[in-house]
């Protein structure tokens, strides 16, 4: 049925998705070890996978019975890939237009032990062919790896170290949050400020994994006089200014973790140093701490990780989660000081970045009973203030539920959310009154129809209601798929029309993606958006495909449509 | 005597530069927009390309920009292109390229000048272009940048193309090339060179048919689609058309060969000015197929 639209996957997991189905049919020991990176398996799924890695049985891991549908139906995808061999050489060029062009070019090169990788990216109205270009070269030994070039450490439970991704909120989170980092990895994602430019290494010993990460990575942004450091994340380099602080700030990153996992436990130990130096040679300096561990028997797991960010900020998640093949709980409180931050820390909360600063409570629940399965989730939380802050704390409340089964030879899915928040430290003038709290709602049906081997259809109702004191706003759409996959084409029809009352009812969809692309689309206003997506794979492995939407902003296909589209090529070797 | 004339020697080069340098403005203004932006390309060879192509003058002509097409080469090959731009005489356009099969790779040095005795623009390449995997050809060239300004002064600079052309079957092809990917400038203004993306798919029916589409792209401005097409009647004789709509233009082209000897000749229209170019090419090649 596919994940939420408003639940998006990190870029990495569609990267190592696309490799795999490049790959060989079968299960390897190197492939399972890939699988443990993707974002989306639960922490039992990875302990199987890396078991079977380092045992050797990993040939036999579709047959296991411990292992979550999800992976058995990833591991039956990897089963059908015709290729006759691992590809050594990939390279992917996409041309994506919305107005100018964004160019990217995605290149992986590998050899018995060392795999080189590249990444060239042009953002529209960007003057260079290479604004942003980034490699890394990892070399495998047998007690570790080195990376050269662009890492990521991805580490404990995301306070302090993460994917630029965070774990959202959501009817996933309960597989995916109490899954810990797997450590030193490529940095592989077209996020322009997220990557570690130096060198990595991990070394195993009977003590533990060791890993030291040293980087001097270009930022954008500049310190300012009262020594303030103002970075830019979006990575776009088309003005004057934004131009001129390219690259200007520098981040020297000293990093060492030890970790020790053991069979049914792992703790971890982090620290990071990392000094900002301007252009006019300011320096701040910031350091970091954080423990991280878990331990888990047959039908249970608790984790944990508790760190000391920059600022003197701190934060704490600890969790806990039963299963049995029936039923998966999951409970996790979090709390982060305001402001708190790591090296590159992303954990999973409420508010992001330097407003991340809150106390919370996120529970979750699926129960599975033959052909249906039903996932409750709630999550409580409250704003963190500081001694001295007189302001009222934000509150919220989440609530979910979804229901998914057979029925009429068609998967469906019904899904309901409620997010509530107060409305706290607003200001208006008199006689307006700011409501106490504000609303959101959100209902959805998903029906897919498999007509045959090569035809499916899908259809994707939503509704959301907003209501904030006498404002609201209610959005509706409708998104009607169809896709026909033949055995060198594949063919995709997308219409959307939605009935939207302003930007607090939007609706999400998922857009027609090529090959990794992860892309949903928000819809403020009422309209019709027809979408066509066509991709061509040859028996060799050369993909080459395009996509294009037109939307019109009214209902009667009135005014002057929207156009956009993309292209991609992609050979393997 | 003798001063007299060399004072209607100077006159005579005064009207000149009087004449020549409101043409260039003007024109560099409408469609020459910076510095190298006149760069050897075949028009007569631009709607084919491809393995089994006779077009050897277009394959070093069009390596300077796409030196993955050197991969294709297998003996000495040699060209010499003339081009007269708008049909002005100051706007003289030439190219020479020599290409020799070296260590499995198709290696060739080439050059090109434009202009002027008042204004020049030369380039100086090195090209290298290789096959891997029988599917892929990949290549690389390093081009010399320099300009000369009479009485003024002269810049270089120093850019580097990379292309790449990868064969999902014998009969067409994908390939991309990357002009300028360094982003050189030049002069003490910096000014910064065209970096130019071309992308787009070959291919090639029965020999003598041969189609191209392609998308270009100076990052300063809009792109646009080119579009080529060539027939080889006959082993000796062919002819071409295209179109590419970023600047507005339509290219003609013949080329035929006399044993070793290949020539051809292609007329480009600029619908916005309503001025055509013309373009000759003479090359020897020693591998034909």
């Amino acid at each position: 049925m596919g994940r939420d639209a408003e639940e998006i996957l990190p870029e990495e997991d569609a990267l190592v998705l696309e490799e795999l189905a490049r790959s060989t049919p079968g299960i390897t020991a190197e492939k399972a070890a890939r699988l443990t990176q993707l974002s989306f398996l639960s922490a039992s799924d990875v302990r199987i996978l890396q078991a079977g890695a380092d045992s050797g049985w990993v040939s036999s891991l579709p047959e296991r019975p411990e292992i979550s549908d999800r992976l058995r139906e990833l591991l039956k995808l990897l089963a059908k890939s015709q290729a006759s061999e691992d590809p050594r050489i990939s390279w992917k060029q996409t041309l994506v237009s919305k107005g100018d062009i964004r160019y990217q070019w995605r290149g992986r090169v590998v050899f018995p032990s060392v795999e080189v990788g590249m990444f060239m990216e042009r953002d529209p109205g960007e003057s260079f062919i290479t604004d942003r270009s980034s490699g890394y070269l990892l070399r495998r030994y047998s007690r570790g790896r080195l990376i050269l070039g662009d890492h990521q450490i991805v580490s404990g439970y995301g306070l302090m170290f993460w994917r630029s991704v965070p774990v959202k909120k959501g009817f996933e989170t309960i597989t995916s949050l109490a899954r810990a980092g797997r450590g030193l990895q490529p940095y592989r994602s077209s996020h322009e400020s997220w990557n570690l430019r130096g060198a990595g290494i991990t070394y195993n010993t009977p003590w533990g994994e060791w890993l030291v990460s040293l980087g001097r990575n270009p930022r954008d942004g500049y310190i300012d006089a009262d020594g303030n450091i103002h970075v830019r994340d979006t990575g776009l380099h088309t003005g004057e200014m934004t131009t001129a602080q390219k690259g200007k700030l520098r981040e020297t990153s000293i990093v060492g973790q030890w970790s020790l996992r053991a069979t049914r436990s792992q703790i971890g130990l982090v620290v990071a140093s990392d000094e900002w130096t301007g252009e006019d040679r300011q320096r701040k300096l910031f350091r970091g701490y954080s423990i991280f561990g878990s331990r888990n028997g047959n039908h249970w797991l608790i984790f944990g990780e508790c760190a000391a960010g920059f600022n003197d900020t701190w934060g704490y998640l600890f969790g806990g989660q039963i299963r049995s093949k029936t039923i998966q709980y999951l409970f996790t409180v979090r709390s982060y000081t305001p402001g708190f931050r790591a090296l590159r820390s992303n954990p999973f909360a409420e508010w992001t970045g330097s407003e991340r600063s809150e106390t919370g409570v996120y529970q979750g629940l699926v129960i599975r009973k033959g052909r249906y399965k039903v996932t409750l989730y709630g999550d409580l939380y409250a704003e963190r203030l500081l001694r001295n802050d007189i302001k009222f704390p934000s509150r919220g409340r989440d609530s979910a539920w979804r229901w998914e089964g057979k029925w009429a030879h068609a998967d469906w899915r019904l899904q309901w959310k409620e997010e509530i928040r107060t409305n706290e430290n607003k200001t208006t003038y008199f006689p307006r009154m700011i409501p106490s709290k504000t609303f959101k709602r959100t209902l959805k049906i998903i029906v897919k129809y498999k007509r045959d081997k090569n035809t499916t259809w899908k259809l994707n109702w939503n509704k959301t209601d907003f209501r904030s004191g006498p404002i609201s706003a209610t959005g509706q759409g409708i998104d009607l798929l169809w896709i026909r996959s033949g055995e060198v084409t594949t063919v995709t029809l997308d219409w959307v029309t939605t009935v939207v009352e302003g930007y607090k009812a939007g609706i999400y969809f998922w857009d027609v993606n090529l090959p990794g692309e992860m892309r949903t689309r928000m819809y403020a206003v009422s309209g019709h958006a027809p979408g066509l997506k066509i991709l061509y794979r040859s028996p060799e492995g050369f993909k080459i495909g395009a996509r294009y939407r037109v939307t019109w902003p009214d209902l009667r296909f009135a005014g002057n449509p929207v156009t956009e589209g993309a292209l991609v090529a992609e050979f393997v070797m | 005597m003798k001063w007299s004339k060399a004072i209607r020697r100077g006159g005579r080069s005064c009207r000149r530069c009087l004449l020549i340098l409101p043409v260039v403005i003007f024109f560099s203004g409408q469609l020459l927009r910076a510095a190298f932006d006149v760069f050897p390309v075949s028009y007569a060879y631009y709607g084919i390309g491809g393995r089994d192509s006779y077009a050897v003058n277009g394959d070093l002509l069009n390596a300077f920009g796409d030196p993955a097409r050197l991969s294709a080469r297998r003996s000495i090959n040699g060209v010499f292109s003339w081009n007269r731009l708008f049909q002005i005489k100051e706007l003289k356009h030439e190219v020479w390229s020599v290409s020799a099969p070296v260590l499995g790779m198709g290696i060739a040095v080439g050059g090109s000048a434009f202009g002027n005795p008042l204004y020049r623009e030369s380039i100086l390449a090195l090209m290298i272009g290789k096959t891997i995997m029988k599917r892929l050809e990949i290549g690389i060239s390093i081009l010399n940048y320099q300009v000369r300004i009479r009485n003024y002064g002269q810049a270089a600079a120093t850019g580097i193309n990379i292309s790449w052309r990868y064969y999902p079957a014998p009969d067409w092809y994908w390939n991309t090339s990357l002009r300028n990917i360094n982003a050189p400038e030049i002069g003490r203004t910096r000014e910064r060179l065209p970096q130019v993306i071309t992308t787009g798919l070959g291919l090639q029916y029965r020999k003598n048919l041969k189609a191209r589409l392609e998308w270009e792209q100076d990052l300063e401005y809009r792109g646009g689609l080119e579009f080529g097409l060539a027939c080889e009647p006959v082993s000796w004789f062919g002819f071409s058309g295209g179109y590419a709509s970023e600047p507005a233009r339509i290219n003609a082209g013949i080329f035929f060969s006399v044993n070793k000897l290949y020539i051809d000749y292609a007329i480009v229209f600029y619908q916005q000015i309503n001025r055509f170019s013309m373009q000759m090419g003479m090359g020897v090649s020693l591998d034909r197929p």
